[in-house]
Formats: structure tokens, sequence, C-alpha cells
């Protein structure tokens, strides 16, 4: 099992690939990256899962279309729509198709992989990440997804229920019944939730006004901080405030959390396939954040405008853009042990 | 370990208190039956001994309430207090077995290692072991419900209140989760107050009983065996062993045989169980091959039964046998994906669930899910309405059957549970179906209610309406039933006359089958009427007094 922790950052370095390039060959590789990875995670009996392919494609192209017919940039006219179509009007250009599509490509790899995230980490694992001063939202999210699911279904037996007595249900107003016993029947789930909170000892704390005062005296800091280092020269008194701001933040993040006296049965301990992971994703921020001199930001800010071109790669940044296969590994020797 | 004292309490704007003068004492390590009928006050006592109530709910509270000796306070309360309740879906809080069991060790901020004991120790308790990896939603209701006990339990409190925690289960659930409880409360000494209708399932287990008087007026404790006469409509067992003059009256079938021995066998035989229905002519409804299938699982698998008018057949079976599905199925909110259904001769598969609910009244199991509008005679019209049938005297007619004439102007919602029962009934029998589909109508129905009901039914069976119910509750299936089914895994396991199928099950077979195997007897009043009475009354067995606390 991989750390939360190293899958928030798997994700991290998907985002920060996926959104520093247009570069097709790049965009395909981290695409092809996060499609495998997402085969090998084990699918939960209890879990939905989408399909990757049909939500890729629709990504790309909504977005292609979008692109070809509002920007009218591009030298490769495939059409000139006539001038009365007010918005649409003028020449469509494969320029704008391809731009279009590949921003599609970005945002449907960005959804993907935090999707592969989600479904790789139970949200319960997330939410023990939270430090303790946000225990009351964390019970919040836990009560949450246990509630979601019991409100449609009770929305789903309440419309049977209407069907068998002869409601149809084809216009909005035969949707009306449906409405009285929902809404009756969650605030008594919710009153029943709160009873069984209640007995088993949940006591909602009021624990915020511990840490408030330098919660907020470090935003405020903070704030003022950004607004020294915006307006005076030089930058350094200003970036020192907001480092000062920061760090009253979480003081006061850490007060508040005393009040809660949460723990955590599940203690995920950290491996080292863990680190091979975080090496990954060191190796594609190193690459798609231009760290190193040998590589440059040119092949990453391939655009398509004003005539189409073949873009230029880097071998380097390809080779370490495949440092997100790292979770496959792991994942894989899951499967050959059998762990589920 | 719990004393209250004269325990008043009036919710917020009641005209009459819900507890009125409540003193009672329970020891240390009592297995206490709350009894009592419906709107007694079971639920509002449990959740003040809970420390729920007033705290949550609001109203005023007045009396002592003690726990080991102390005035109970709502932190003593969750120290030493477990609750758990009805429904073990609407109580969850997580959707995984090991994160609800730990949950409040969580919140308590318990050292992790001391969480892993725990826990472990609560799921060998109530043998969770194997489904500790698994999510609450794979699980049956009477799984779901030991990981709610388990839950409570986990704080290790001295005290587990539990609120008809059987009710929504199969027999065979509700044992594992009434024999876990007996182990804890064997084992280790745990003070167990349960509230159960059916009380003939608890009676074996529990020590004392608390038996509040109507709309909580008092309360009085005693042994199972002091209190049994004075509860209102009491197990069959108890009824037959009262009309016989058994002494002393016999609380489980172990008990009750020794009396029942002594009655000579009957001279006829009991007829052989018959197979499955089979598809033929003059059946009112007929059902031939049905086949449904969500995702890989074939739920119904090739099923075929027959209602005729004037008979109730009852459907039985393990929880997930597919029970649900066939009623649904047959009025359409489930798509079948083979077979054949037929109303009167002819095919209504595929047709509208509106359509089809002109003809089929289906009462699902939540009542309340089809209940929404200001008054009770505007359920029955907006039924109407919703078919374009005209609103005419049938309606007056209905609700006097019914017996609601006299709250017809009433918010439904407001009306007790018997009565909330009636109007949904009346919901769907307004347009006069002939064939009526009830989905565990006695589910959090107490005896006398339960009654009312069966009497409704049997009105309407006189007048020709075919009857499928869907039911837990073996003894009601006993007293209505004309045919039974078996069902499991979606198939027919067996079909027949009531009293060939429900006598030959170890599983569904009521008290008086259990007592008089192979006689044909499944309720009190058929037993009494094949018994020679004047042979076999009175008998006193003052020597061999059976054991408290034997089983079924």
């Amino acid at each position: 099992m991989i750390h939360p922790w190293a899958w928030m950052l798997w994700m991290l370095a998907v985002a920060v690939a996926a959104s520093s390039t247009r570069n097709p060959l790049y965009l395909a590789i981290v695409l092809l990256c996060v499609l495998v990875v997402d085969a090998a995670v084990p699918q939960r009996a209890t879990q939905l899962r989408l399909r990757p392919w049909p939500l890729v494609a629709g990504f790309v192209v909504l977005a292609a279309l979008l692109n070809l017919l509002s920007v009218r940039a591009g030298r490769t006219v495939l059409l000139v729509l006539p001038e009365w179509l007010l918005l649409f009007g003028g020449p469509l250009s494969a320029e704008a198709l391809l731009a279009g599509a590949l921003s599609g490509l970005a945002l449907a790899t960005l959804l993907l992989a935090f999707l592969v995230g989600m479904r790789a980490v139970p949200v319960r694992d997330l939410i023990r990440l939270l430090p303790r001063a946000f225990a009351p939202t964390a019970v919040v999210v836990t009560i949450a997804i246990t509630f979601v699911p019991l409100l449609v279904r009770q929305g789903q037996q309440i419309a049977e229920a209407q069907r068998v007595r002869g409601n149809r249900l084809a216009r909005l107003r035969d949707w009306i019944p449906l409405l009285v016993p929902l809404l009756i029947g969650a605030l008594e789930r919710a009153f029943q939730l709160a009873e069984s909170l209640t007995a088993r000892g949940y006591v909602a704390a009021t624990g915020h006004a511990h840490g408030r005062k330098p919660l907020l005296a470090g935003l405020l800091l903070a704030a003022v901080g950004l607004a020294v280092q915006l307006l005076v020269a030089p930058a350094a008194p200003g970036i020192a405030l907001q480092i000062s701001g920061v760090a009253l933040v979480a003081y006061g993040v850490w007060q508040a959390g005393r009040a809660f006296p949460r723990s955590s049965y599940t203690h995920q301990r950290w491996r080292p396939t863990d680190s091979a992971v975080v090496i990954g994703v060191i190796a594609v921020l190193v690459a798609y954040l231009a760290l190193l001199p040998t590589l440059g930001r040119t092949t990453l800010a391939y655009t398509p405008y004003p005539r189409l071109g073949l873009p230029d790669a880097e071998p380097a940044r390809a080779l370490l853009t495949l440092g997100l296969l790292w979770p496959l590994a792991v994942l894989l020797e899951r499967r050959d042990t059998g762990i589920r | 370990m719990i004393t209250t004292n004269n325990l008043t309490f009036r919710h917020t704007d009641a005209l009459r208190p819900a507890l009125a003068g409540v003193t009672l004492h329970l020891p240390v390590g009592s297995f206490a039956l709350l009894a009592g009928e419906s709107g007694a006050g079971k639920s509002t006592l449990l959740r003040v001994l809970g420390g729920l109530v007033p705290q949550l709910s609001g109203g005023h509270l007045t009396g002592d309430v003690l726990l080991a000796g102390q005035p109970l306070t709502p932190a003593r309360a969750s120290d030493l207090v477990g609750s758990v309740f009805q429904d073990p879906e609407t109580q969850a809080i997580t959707d995984d077995v090991t994160d609800e069991i730990v949950f409040a060790l969580e919140q308590a901020g318990l050292p992790a290692d001391t969480m892993r004991v725990r826990l472990e120790e609560v799921l060998d308790l109530l043998d969770l072991v194997p489904l500790r990896r698994r999510a609450l939603a794979t699980l049956s209701g009477g799984e779901r419900q030991r990981v709610m006990i388990a839950a409570a339990l986990a704080r290790q409190p001295q005290v587990l209140l539990l609120d008809e925690p059987t009710s929504q289960l199969d027999p065979q659930s509700a044992d594992a989760v009434l024999q876990a409880l007996v182990r804890l409360n064997h084992d280790l000494g745990l003070t167990i107050v349960l509230a159960e209708h059916r009380i003939e399932r608890v009676l074996p287990f529990a020590d004392t009983i608390v038996l509040l008087g109507p709309h909580g007026v008092g309360a009085r404790v005693g042994t199972p065996r002091e209190l049994i006469g004075e509860i209102a409509v009491p197990p069959p067992l108890v009824q037959l062993g009262r009309a016989l003059g058994w002494q002393p009256l016999p609380l489980t079938v172990r008990d009750g045989m020794r009396f029942a021995r002594t009655i000579p066998p009957p001279s006829a035989t009991l007829e052989p169980p018959q197979q499955a229905a089979t598809f033929r002519d003059g059946a009112l409804l007929a059902i031939r091959d049905l086949r449904v299938e969500i995702g890989a699982r074939r739920v119904l698998d090739d099923l075929s039964l027959v209602l005729r008018a004037g008979e109730t057949t009852v459907l039985l079976g393990r929880n997930g046998s597919g029970k649900t599905t066939l009623l649904r199925a047959v009025v359409g909110l489930v798509r079948a994906t083979a077979g054949d259904i037929q109303l009167d001769g002819h095919t209504i598969r595929g047709l509208p669930t509106a359509t089809i609910c002109r003809s089929i009244g289906y009462l699902p199991q939540d009542p309340q899910a089809l209940l929404f509008a200001e008054t009770v005679r505007a359920e029955l019209l907006t039924t109407l309405h919703n078919h374009e049938l005209p609103a005419d005297a049938g309606v007056d007619l209905l609700l006097g059957e019914l017996g609601l004439a006299a709250v017809a102007q009433s918010y439904p919602r407001d009306l007790s549970v018997g009565e909330r029962q009636r109007v949904a009934l009346g919901a769907i029998m307004i347009t006069r179906p002939r064939v009526l589909l009830l989905d565990e109508p006695t589910r959090g129905l107490d005896s006398q209610i339960k009654q009312q009901l069966a009497a409704i039914l049997g009105t309407w069976r006189a007048r020709g309406t075919a009857t499928l119910i869907v039911t837990h509750d073996v003894e009601f299936a006993a007293q209505v039933a004309d045919h039974a089914i078996l069902l499991a895994e979606g198939r027919v396991l067996n079909a027949g006359t009531a009293a060939a199928v429900l006598g030959a099950s170890p599983l569904f077979a009521p008290q008086i089958a259990r007592l008089f195997p192979g006689r044909g007897w499944l309720t009190a009043q058929q037993a009494l009427a094949g018994i020679d009475t004047t042979d076999n009354r009175p008998h006193n067995d003052q020597t061999q007094s059976p054991k408290p606390g034997t089983h079924l």
C-alpha cells in the first residue's frame, strides 16, 4: 500500500507536468503513465469507476470544438463560416483545433490523475492527513461520505413509492411529493446520526477559540507582508513578514488542535517504496519546472500557432516523466503477493 | 446498576408526558426485556438511560436516574452506556467495519495500541473477525447490527441499551444477534436492556421484564414468568398455555414440550408439502419463469408462482433471497430479464408502474415514503387523482374500514406507527386493487396493532383480494397465511399450504408448529381447536420448573 502522502505528491507531479506544457509528446507520455497506473490500482467492491478512454475523448473533443469555434488565430483554414453567425462566423483553423485538443488532453489528464488518487486512497485516509484542528471538519466529511449515498437511496425509494401511487413523475410538479418525505426523512436520519454520535461519546468541541488569535494575526501579517513586497523595494522585509505570518498561522492551527484529543487507529508507515514514488515525483518536478540547466523551457512551450508544426522534444525530459510510473512497481508487487 | 425513581418526561409542547412515574431497579448483569404497547415510551426510556433525552431532544425530565449508584449525567452516560438503535443503516457513521468500531475510540483520543486491543476484543466477542476489512454496504443486516453492537462495546460500557435491534432481520440473523448478546451478558456480566415487539424472540434469554404501562404511566419489573401474563397479546405459546391452564406458563418451546407430550396425536395426518406452484389457468396473478438480474447477479432465477382470489400467501426467506425484488419486479420497479407476469390472463410485464399499480396495490417496506399530503383524506384523494379516478364515497368507506375516520383531517406524520401504516395502506388500496403486495408490513408494529392489521387483511381476503406478504414475522405469517413460499437465492425452495411449508421449516416454523410437529397447527387458536381441551386441562408442573434462560 502506498502512503497517502506519496499519492498526494504523485497527483501534484501530474498536475505540474500537465499544466506546464502543451507539447503533445510530453502530454501523451504523462497521460500514458496515468492510464497505466489507473489500470494497476485495485478496484474495491463498492467503488464506482469511470472508464478513462471515454473521459479523455470527451474532454479532447469538447475542448477542440470550443477552441475551433471561438479562436480566430491560425493560418491553416479548414472552413469559413458565414459572418452572420455572430459568435462563430469567420475562418476556422486547424491550429485552433489542435490547441483546443491539447488543452482538453491536459485537463483530462489532471482529472484522471485525481480520480486515480481517489480510487487508490480511501477518503478516510486522506481525512486522517488533516491536522487535529480540523477534526470537526473531518467528522463532517466522514459523515457526508456515509450520508450522501443513503440520501440518494432514500430519494429513489420515495420516487418508487410515488410511482406506486400512480404518480408518473412526468411533469415538474409531479416531483413535489418527493420533496416532503425526502426532507423529513433526511432530518430524521440526521437526528438518528446525532444520537448515534452522542451515544458514542462524540461531543462537538468548541476548540477553535484556542488558536483563533494567532491564526488571525498570522493571516494579517502575511497579507501585510504581501502588500509590502509588492509596494516597497527591496522585497526582503515583505517576504520576512510573510514567513512570520505563515509561522503564526501554523502555530494557531497547532494550538487549535490541542482542543481535540482525536487520535488515529490507522497509522500507515512510510516505507522505502513510498520514497521511491517520491523520487519519481522529484524527477518529474525537476523536468517540468526546468530546474536543470540542461533542460530548457523551449520544448515545453509548444504552440501550434501561427502555423502547424511538429513539436520538439528532449529525450531526458521524456525519460524523467516516466518517474510517474513508480507507483506501478508497488501496485504490481501487491498483486504478486496477493495482498488486498 | 440502573435505578429510576418516579421518572417523568414530557416532550416540549406535548399534552401528556411520554413517561410518567417510572420507578425501576435493574441489578448488575441483568438481561431486561423492555415491553409495552406502541407509544408506551420504550424508546424514550432507553434514550433517557442513554443520556440522549433530554440533552438532544429537549423536553422536561423530573425524577432520579441513577447509574451505578450515581446520578446519570451525559458524561457518565457516554462512559458507561452503549446504545444500539433499530436501523443499522442510519446509525452508521463510517462505511467500513474497522473504522466504525474505532470511531468512538479515535474521538476519545485513545492511543493506537489500546484501540488495537479493544478492536480485537470486540471483533472476537461478536464473531466479526472475518469481516474486519469489509465495507458496511457489503454486509447482511444481521452482520451490520453486530458491527453496531461492537462499535457500542468498544468503549467498554457497563450497560448496553438496544432499541428493537432485530426488527429488520430474518430469524437466523436475529438469532445470531441475540446469541451474541447472551454471550456478552453471561461472559462479561454486561447489563442489557432491550426493547422488542416480538417478545417470543427474547423471552428465552431475558431474566427480567420491564413492562411499561399504557402511555408510559408507571412500570412493573419482574421475572418473565411473573409478568408474562400481564402482556396484552403474549406470544402464541403463552396464549396456549394460558388457555389450557398450563402451570407454570411455558416461556420457551422446550418448556412447553413437557405439556405438549401429554396431548394425544390427532387422527388426521398433515398433507405433504407441494412442490413449487405451477403456472395454470384460473390464477389472478401468475408469474412464470421470472428472471431478474442486477449487475452480474441473478436475483430471481426462473421463479414461478400463482396468487388466487381470496387467498393470502406469505413469502419467506433469508435477507437477500430476492423477496423484495420479486414484489418490485411485479409492479415494474425492477426490469425482469425473462419470464412472464400475467394479471387476470393479461401480460403486465413491461407496463409502467403507475399503470400496474391501478390494479395491484404495493406497500413498500417504509410506508413513510408514501406519505406527504396535509391530511389523511388528502393522501387517498391524491392517489385517485394520480390515476385520474373520481373521488367518490369509497374514500370515506375505506377510511372507516381502516379505522381512520376520526383522524381523516389529521396530518399523517403526526399519527401513531399503526395509524401511519394504515394511512399508507389506504393510499394504495383506494383504487380497490384485486391484488395486494405487502413488504414487511409488521415491521415496528406491536402485537395489538398486528392484530388490527390481520383483521383488515382478513376483511379484504373475504372480499376476494389476493394478497402476497413478504415477512420475517413467522407468527404473523402463521396467523394470516393460506399458502407459504420459501425463497432461497432467487428460487422457490418450498411452496404449498402454510401448515405444510411453515410446519416443515426448521427456520421459519412458528412456536406452535415447533411444539406440535407434524400436526398442522400454526397458531394457538388452531391448536386449541384441535385439542380436546376437556382431557388436557389443567396441568400443573410445579415440581419440574423449567430453567430460566433455556433456548428455543
